[in-house]
C-alpha cells in the first residue's frame, strides 16, 4: 500500500467514463480512461498508465473487451493487472470467468457497488 | 435214260476181282462209278459223301457189318436205293434182306442186260416211291389245313367259285353268318349283303375288283341269316391256277361290330371331351413330351389367336411363350422328363404369355401330367388374367400414388427450409412419377426460376440442373412451362422427335441437353399457393414407363398442391422466424442500449447524493428529490432488465450461472432491499430464514425471483404484513414462500397469472409490464423447479418457489401446477 492507487477505465461511452472517473477520483483514485481496447493497450504499452486494476467494458467498437483481455494476457508486462468486467451484456458471470477476471460489475450499478468492487480488486484508494 | 445225266453208282463188294469186273461193266454201260468199296463202314461213309443215285451191295460182306446191316445203315442216312448182289440166297438171308426194303436183287452171275434193267427199275421205283410219299404228305397237309380253316371261329373263311357261289364253309362263317354248311354251299354269296348293296351291284363289283387287283377289301354292313346286321371287314382274294386263270375266290370276313361299337364309344367320348374343352372358359392346351401341341381348345384359339389346326403339331413355346422365357420352359420340360422333377406341376402360377399379335398378356396357369409312361403328355389350364391384373395394377398404382403423395407430404413437412423442402419434393416424385423433375418458383419479381432439379440417375442430375439454369424468359408461347405458369392450367406433351421444340416447351433453347436427358412424355402442372400460380412442377419420363395418363396428372396435381402448401408454410415460417429473430435482436440491442445511459445516470445520482450528504448541508428537499430520482432510475433499470429477460426467455437463451449459495442469506438480503419500499405503504416484511439452506443456483436469477415475488406481495398486499420463509422440502427440494394478506387472486385469473404480459388486476390500478411472474416461473423452471400460487380472494396469496438443490438441465419442466387453497 504505497502511494495513490491507479485505475484504468475502458468504456466506449464517454458519460460512463466520466461518471466512473469522477466517482473514483472523488474516492482518491488516480483514473485513466480509454474509449476502446486498442487505446487502452496503447496507453498500457506506452507506460502512460500503470493501473492497479482495469475496469473493462465488453461491448466496444474497434477492439472489444474480450480482444483486449486476450492481448493483455499475452503481454507478460500487462498480464498480471487485475481486470473487473464492467458490462451490460447477458450472462456476464460466464464471460468474467472465461476472461479470468478478478471482479465483475453489472451495468447499471450503484456507486457503493462500484467502490467496494474496485477497492476489493484494486485496493483501497489511500 | 436218254437225255438224262449218267446215273452215279456205288459198288460195295469184298471180292475185289468181282468188284473190278462190275465196275468195268458199269462204265461200259454209261454209268459213273462214284465208289468201289469192300466194307460196310466204307460203304456208309462213301454213300453219305458221294450221294450216289444207287448202291450195288454184296449181301455177304466180310467185316463188322454184313451187306444187309450196311444197307439198313445207308437207307437210314440217305435215300439211296439199294440193289443186293448175291451168289446164293438161303431163306434166312432172303427174309432179312426183304426187311430192309431193297429195290432189287441180282443173283450172281448176271449179265449186262439184267444189271441194267435192275438198276433202271430200282431208280424208277425209288423216284415213284418218293412222288407217292410227297403226294401223300400234300394230301395230308391239305386235309389238316381244311381242318384248321374249318375250326376257325373268329373268321368266316370260305371259297367261292367263279360265279360267286359258296363252295366251302367254316365254323367261323357259320358262327358269324348263322348258316350251316349244308344250307349255304351252292348259294350265291350276295345273300350276305344288304338289299341296297345288292341293288347297286356291290357283290359283283367286289369280285371284279378282286379279279383285277388280286384282292378286294371292304368294311361295311352285312346281313346274317336271321336278317340282323353286323359290321364286317371283308377280304376277297382271287384264286388262280398254275396257268394264272381265275378259278374262284377265297373270302375272309371278320365281325367288327363290337370293335366298331367300342370305337364309336371312344369317338363319342372324345367328342364329349371335345365339347367340354370347346365350351371351357379356360384355355386347355395339351402338349406331348416334345412340347408340341396335341390339344388346343376354343378358348385357346380366342385367347392366343391361333386356330386349332394351326396350333396342333407346333411347339407350344413358339406360339405362346415370350421369347425370353422359352429356353426356361424347354429346360424345365427336359429336366422333368429326365429327372422327374416338375416343380410347376399342379401349382397355380402367374406369368406372362404372348398372343399371335405379339401382345403380352398375364395368365394364370396350372399344369397337370396326363398320360403316364415313357411319353407323358401335359395339359395346361390357362386363364387370361390381364383384366384382373390390370385392375390389380390400377389399384397398386393408386396405392403407389398415395404412397408417393404421403411420402412427399412427409418430406415436405420434414423441413421448413424452403429450398430443402422443394428438393425433397422433387426427389419424392422419382421414380414413381417421373424420371426427372424440375421445380420452378416465381421469385419476388414474378420471374420463374428453378429451385430444384432431380434425376433418377444421379449422374444426369447435373444436366437437369443445368437445363433449369439455362432457362430463357417467357417467349409468349401458347404452351409449355411459361404458358402453364401464366394460365395455371396443366399440360401433357407426348414425345417429339423435334428436340428443339421440346426444349422450347421446357423453356430452354438447349436442345442438346433435352436430347441427352430424354423426353418420352412431359407433364407440366402449376404450383398454386392461395389461388395464385407461384410456380410449375415439370415431370418428365424418359424411360420405358411411357406416356402420362390422366391418373398421373391427378397425382402430379396433388403433388404440386402439396408443394404449394409446403412452400407457403415454409415462407410463412421463414417470415415468422425472421420476425422473431429481428425482434430478439431488437430487444437485445434495445436492452443493452437502454442500460448504457442508465449507468452514468445512476452513478451521477449516487455521486451527487453522496456529495450532498458529505457537504453537511441540511437540504432535505434536494435530498428527497435526489432519492426519488434514484428510485425511479432503479425502477427503470428493473424494467429494462425484465425486457431483456423476456427476449432471452423467448429466444431460449436464459443461461444460468450457478454457484453455491445460502438461500437463507439471499432471502434476508433481498428482503432487506425491499424493506424501505414495503415500509412506504406500511407493510412489514417478516423473514423466516434462520438456518442456512445451501445449494447450487444462479444467484442473480434467484434474487430476481424472490424480488419479483416480494414486489408483487408489496404491490398487492394492501399494506398488510408480508411473510417470506425458506425451508427444506421433501426429495432434496427447498421451498421459498412469500405470503401476503392483500386482495388475493380470483380463481379464474389464477391459472393465467404466470403467462406473458398477464396480470391479475387491471393495468390502470396496478401498473407494470406483467412480466414478473412469467419471468419468475421461467427462472424456476430453468432450475428444474417451479413457482405455484395459492390464493383466497380478499384474504391474500401465497407464492411458493420450489427449487431442487441441484438444478437440472435447462428447459426441463418443473411441477408447475397451480393450487387453490384456503
Amino acid at each position: 500500500m504505497s502511494g495513490q492507487r491507479s485505475i484504468l477505465v475502458v468504456d466506449d461511452d464517454a458519460d460512463i467514463r466520466e461518471s466512473v472517473a469522477e466517482a473514483l477520483e472523488a474516492e482518491g483514485y488516480h483514473v485513466a480512461t480509454a474509449a476502446n481496447g486498442a487505446v487502452a493497450l496503447r496507453l498500457l504499452r506506452e507506460r502512460e498508465v500503470r493501473p492497479d486494476a482495469i475496469l473493462l467494458d465488453i461491448m466496444m467498437p474497434d477492439m472489444d473487451g474480450r480482444a483486449f483481455r486476450e492481448e493483455q494476457m499475452k503481454d507478460i508486462r500487462l498480464a498480471l493487472i487485475p481486470v473487473i468486467v464492467f458490462t451490460a451484456i447477458s450472462a456476464p458471470a460466464d464471460t468474467a470467468r472465461r476472461l479470468q477476471a478478478a471482479g465483475l460489475l453489472r451495468k447499471p450499478l450503484h456507486l457503493d457497488e462500484l467502490l467496494s468492487e474496485v477497492a476489493r480488486v484494486g485496493g483501497a484508494a489511500t | 435214260m436218254s437225255g438224262a445225266s449218267p446215273r452215279r453208282v456205288l459198288i460195295v463188294e469184298d471180292q475185289r476181282l468181282v468188284a473190278a469186273d462190275l465196275e468195268d461193266t458199269l462204265r461200259r454201260l454209261g454209268y459213273i462209278v462214284v465208289g468201289n468199296v469192300a466194307s460196310g463202314e466204307e460203304a456208309i461213309s462213301r454213300s453219305v459223301e458221294a450221294r450216289p443215285d444207287l448202291a450195288l451191295l454184296d449181301v455177304r460182306l466180310r467185316g463188322e457189318l454184313d451187306g444187309i446191316q450196311t444197307a439198313a445203315a445207308i437207307r437210314e442216312r440217305t435215300d439211296i436205293p439199294v440193289i443186293y448182289l448175291t451168289a446164293y440166297a438161303d431163306e434166312d438171308t432172303v427174309r432179312r434182306a426183304m426187311l430192309t426194303g431193297p429195290f432189287g436183287y441180282l443173283v450172281k452171275p448176271f449179265n449186262e442186260r439184267e444189271l441194267r434193267a435192275a438198276i433202271d427199275i430200282a431208280i424208277y421205283k425209288h423216284a415213284t416211291d418218293r412222288l407217292l410219299a410227297e403226294e401223300r404228305a400234300r394230301r395230308q397237309a391239305a386235309e389238316e389245313f381244311k381242318f384248321l380253316v374249318e375250326g376257325v371261329e373268329d373268321y368266316a373263311i370260305y371259297l367261292l367259285d367263279l360265279a360267286g357261289r359258296v363252295t366251302t364253309w367254316n365254323m367261323g362263317a357259320q358262327r358269324i353268318k348263322g348258316y350251316d354248311a349244308a344250307e349255304i354251299i351252292g348259294r350265291h354269296y350276295s345273300v350276305f349283303y344288304l338289299p341296297e348293296d345288292i341293288a347297286s351291284g356291290k357283290p359283283e363289283a367286289e369280285l371284279r375288283e378282286a379279279v383285277e387287283q388280286g384282292r378286294a377289301e371292304d368294311e361295311g354292313w352285312r346281313v346274317r341269316k336271321d336278317g340282323s346286321r353286323f359290321w364286317a371287314n371283308v377280304v376277297i382274294t382271287a384264286l388262280r391256277d398254275d396257268r394264272g386263270q381265275v378259278r374262284g375266290f377265297a373270302k375272309v370276313t371278320r365281325d367288327l361290330t363290337a370293335r366298331r361299337e367300342a370305337e364309336l364309344d371312344l369317338r363319342r367320348s372324345a367328342a364329349r371331351t371335345q365339347a367340354i374343352l370347346t365350351g371351357a372358359l379356360d384355355c386347355v392346351i395339351t402338349i406331348d413330351a416334345g412340347g408340341r401341341v396335341l390339344e388346343w381348345n376354343r378358348a385357346a384359339e380366342e385367347t392366343f389367336g391361333y386356330r386349332r389346326d394351326e396350333a396342333i403339331g407346333r411347339e407350344m413355346a413358339e406360339l405362346i411363350i415370350p421369347e425370353p422365357l422359352r429356353s426356361k420352359h424347354r429346360e424345365g420340360l427336359a429336366r422333368y422328363l429326365h429327372t422327374g422333377e416338375g416343380p410347376i406341376l399342379g401349382k397355380r402360377l402367374e406369368l406372362q404369355a404372348m398372343t399371335r399379335d405379339r401382345g403380352e398378356i398375364a395368365v394364370e396357369l396350372s399344369v397337370v401330367r396326363v398320360a403316364e409312361g415313357a411319353s407323358p403328355t401335359f395339359t395346361g389350364f390357362v386363364r387370361d388374367i390381364t383384366a384382373r391384373k390390370r385392375a390389380e395394377m390400377e389399384r397398386e398404382r393408386r396405392e403407389e400414388a398415395q404412397q408417393l403423395l404421403d411420402r412427399a407430404t412427409l418430406m415436405l413437412a420434414g423441413s421448413l427450409d424452403i429450398s430443402e423442402t422443394i428438393r425433397n419434393a422433387a426427389r419424392s416424385a422419382l421414380p414413381g412419377l417421373a424420371d426427372w423433375c424440375l421445380v420452378d418458383l416465381a421469385d419476388e419479381s414474378g420471374e420463374l426460376g428453378q429451385v430444384a432439379a432431380a434425376h433418377v440417375d444421379l449422374d444426369k442430375e447435373e444436366l437437369a440442373r443445368r437445363l433449369g439454369r439455362e432457362r430463357i424468359g417467357d417467349a409468349g408461347l401458347p404452351h409449355g412451362v411459361h404458358h402453364v405458369f401464366r394460365t395455371g392450367l396443366a399440360e401433357v406433351h407426348p414425345r417429339s422427335d423435334d428436340d428443339a421444340s421440346t426444349a422450347r416447351l421446357l423453356g430452354t433453347e438447349r436442345s442438346s441437353l433435352v436430347h441427352e436427358l430424354g423426353v418420352e412424355s412431359y407433364l407440366c402442372v402449376p404450383i398454386t399457393v392461395r389461388e395464385r400460380t407461384q410456380g410449375v412442377l415439370n415431370l418428365i419420363r424418359s424411360g420405358p414407363r411411357g406416356a402420362y395418363t390422366p391418373g398421373d396428372l391427378w397425382v402430379a396435381q396433388e403433388l404440386a398442391h402439396r408443394i404449394g402448401f409446403a412452400v407457403d408454410n415454409a415462407r410463412l415460417f421463414h417470415a415468422a422466424q425472421e420476425a422473431i429473430r429481428a425482434r430478439d435482436e431488437f430487444l437485445q440491442v434495445a436492452s443493452h442500449e437502454l442500460k448504457t445511459p442508465l449507468t452514468p445516470l445512476q452513478l451521477q445520482l449516487d455521486t451527487v447524493t453522496r456529495a450532498l450528504e458529505k457537504s453537511g448541508q441540511q437540504n432535505e428537499l434536494l435530498l428527497g428529490k435526489l432519492k426519488m430520482a434514484t428510485r425511479q432510475t432503479a425502477r427503470l433499470g428493473r424494467l429494462v432488465e425484465s425486457l431483456l429477460d423476456m427476449s432471452r426467455i423467448t429466444a431460449g437463451k436464459l443461461n444460468l450461472e450457478v454457484e453455491y449459495l445460502d438461500l437463507s442469506d439471499l432471502i434476508r438480503d433481498v428482503a432487506e432491499r425491499h424493506r424501505a419500499e414495503a415500509g412506504k405503504i406500511g407493510s412489514g416484511i417478516k423473514v423466516l430464514a434462520d438456518r442456512p439452506v445451501g445449494g447450487r443456483w444462479d444467484r442473480l436469477r434467484i434474487e430476481q425471483v424472490v424480488s419479483n415475488l416480494l414486489s408483487n406481495a408489496i404491490k398487492y398486499g394492501a399494506g398488510k404484513p408480508i411473510e417470506v420463509s425458506v425451508r427444506e422440502g421433501g426429495e432434496g427440494a427447498v421451498r421459498v414462500e412469500v405470503t401476503d394478506h392483500g386482495i388475493g387472486i380470483e380463481k379464474d385469473v389464477l391459472g393465467r397469472i404466470f403467462g406473458r404480459f398477464e396480470r391479475g388486476v387491471s393495468f390502470r390500478n396496478y401498473p407494470g409490464l406483467g412480466l414478473g411472474l412469467f419471468i419468475a416461473r421461467q427462472i424456476a423452471e430453468a432450475h428444474g423447479g417451479a413457482v405455484v400460487a395459492r390464493s383466497q380472494p380478499g384474504s391474500g396469496s401465497t407464492f411458493t418457489l420450489v427449487l431442487p438443490r441441484q438444478p437440472v438441465q435447462q428447459g426441463a419442466a418443473g411441477p408447475g401446477a397451480e393450487e387453490t387453497k384456503r
